[in-house]
């Protein structure tokens, strides 16, 4: 073993990376050399000295580094994004609630029918009546008002998604994931409040139909 | 909570801002102080950082996680310390500013006689390692400051191993003459 060899072994040693076979060619090599025993001395002093320089404490502003939202590809939502998420579902739940609200109940020899839009034509009193066992019972049965419910806001998601799909042809690859990723939030929060959008529209469905059913009957009674 | 690099690697990529900033807070103190190490400029440090955790976020992307997340974050920030100390050598304007701002250069402030001789002392080792070559000193404050091992650090700067001992060795012995003296003294 030679000086080179020795030194490169001496820095091994220093900072613990030396295997102890090589150990002991070390150990022979320094027994015989001076040179290399002094240096083993100094290069530890060194370490020693080097270790003088302490580290810097600065804790960076994490907010600071935070990815901004053309940074960050919302998987999910940011807090940022929450409120517009939260206002998104109440547009879509007022939309939805409108759109049933305006819905009108009719009541014919096939059942309970919805009719949306435009009102039916009045029918003359004594054409094709109910029967009052029909009328006095709970003309809305849940899994119908759940159905209705489904269906309205399928129809109001596919129309979202389509628009949602006509802006995505425009936007470039981080808005393309925002877009699908907001989706997926509003489809989250979506099916978070079905239970109590269920129970609410149930409630107004109700309320509807028995103001019809008794402005029917105001109208069968002589 | 447990640190799991791989989870938050695919947090973040989902985008998860939270993740981010776990993995931010996991590396903060390590890149600065290793940016603190490669510029020996406390602020220019602070910059250094602020560029690799920007880095990190769209690099993530392409990030194969055949090395660790730390390595490649300190190769990030050797390269840009690397550049940084390039243009800074290029100004000698710039150069004199730093050397005239030294602690070695103030004015008495009345600080205590064994304070002074301290902070000369860490001064006498910043001036030492600032004054390596930027590959010895690359390979010496990765090694002794950041704690990696030969291998990890010949993989990070895409290099052979036997070159790093090599540089580690040339940055120990001009260290060593430079030091010699006050570390005697010291000891």
């Amino acid at each position: 073993m030679n000086c080179e060899q020795a030194r490169l072994l001496l820095l091994e040693q220093l900072y613990g990376e030396l295997d102890p076979r090589s150990r002991v060619g070390l150990d022979r090599h320094r027994d015989e050399c001076a040179a290399c025993r002094q240096a083993g001395e100094e290069f530890g002093a060194v370490e020693q000295q080097l270790s003088r320089w302490s580290t810097i404490e600065d804790p960076v502003d994490h907010a600071s580094l935070r990815p901004t939202r053309a940074q960050a590809r919302i998987g999910r939502p940011a807090r940022g994004w929450r409120p517009a998420l939260v206002g998104m579902a109440a547009a879509l739940l007022l939309f939805v609630l409108l759109l049933l609200t305006s819905a009108r109940l009719t009541v014919g020899a096939a059942g309970i029918q919805l009719t949306l839009g435009a009102a039916p034509a009045t029918q003359a009193p004594g054409v094709g009546p109910v029967g009052s066992a029909e009328v006095t019972e709970d003309p809305l049965d849940a899994e119908v008002v759940r159905a209705i419910v489904d269906e309205s806001l399928s129809l109001q998601l596919a129309s979202s998604m389509e628009r949602i799909s006509d802006a995505l042809d425009d936007a470039d690859h981080i808005q393309r994931r925002r877009f699908e990723a907001l989706v997926e939030a509003l489809e989250v929060l979506r099916t978070q409040d079905r239970t109590r959008q269920v129970s609410r529209d149930r409630a107004i469905l109700q309320g509807v139909g028995r103001a019809i059913l008794r402005d029917r009957q105001d109208e069968w009674v002589p | 909570m447990p640190f799991d690099e791989s989870e938050l690697i695919r947090r973040v990529r989902n985008g998860d801002p939270a993740a981010f900033e776990r993995l931010v807070r996991q590396f903060d103190a390590r890149i600065l102080n290793l940016a603190y190490r490669l510029t020996a400029d406390a602020e220019e440090a602070r910059d250094v950082r602020q560029q690799v955790f920007l880095r990190m976020l769209p690099g993530l992307e392409r990030f194969n996680g055949r090395s660790r997340l730390e390595t490649w974050l300190y190769r990030v920030a050797v390269n840009i310390c690397r550049d940084r100390v390039r243009s800074r050598e290029a100004s000698r304007g710039r150069e004199k500013s730093l050397l005239r701002n030294g602690p070695s250069g103030r004015d008495d402030d009345g600080t205590p006689p064994l304070l002074l001789e301290q902070e000369e002392a860490t001064e006498r080792v910043r001036t030492a390692v600032r004054e390596l070559p930027q590959d010895e000193r690359e390979v010496l404050v990765l090694r002794h400051y950041q704690d990696l091992q030969f291998k990890t650090i010949g993989e990070l700067l895409e290099l052979p191993v036997t070159t790093v001992r090599s540089r580690m060795l040339r940055a120990l012995e001009r260290l060593r003459k430079r030091l010699a003296g006050s570390s005697l003294e010291s000891s």
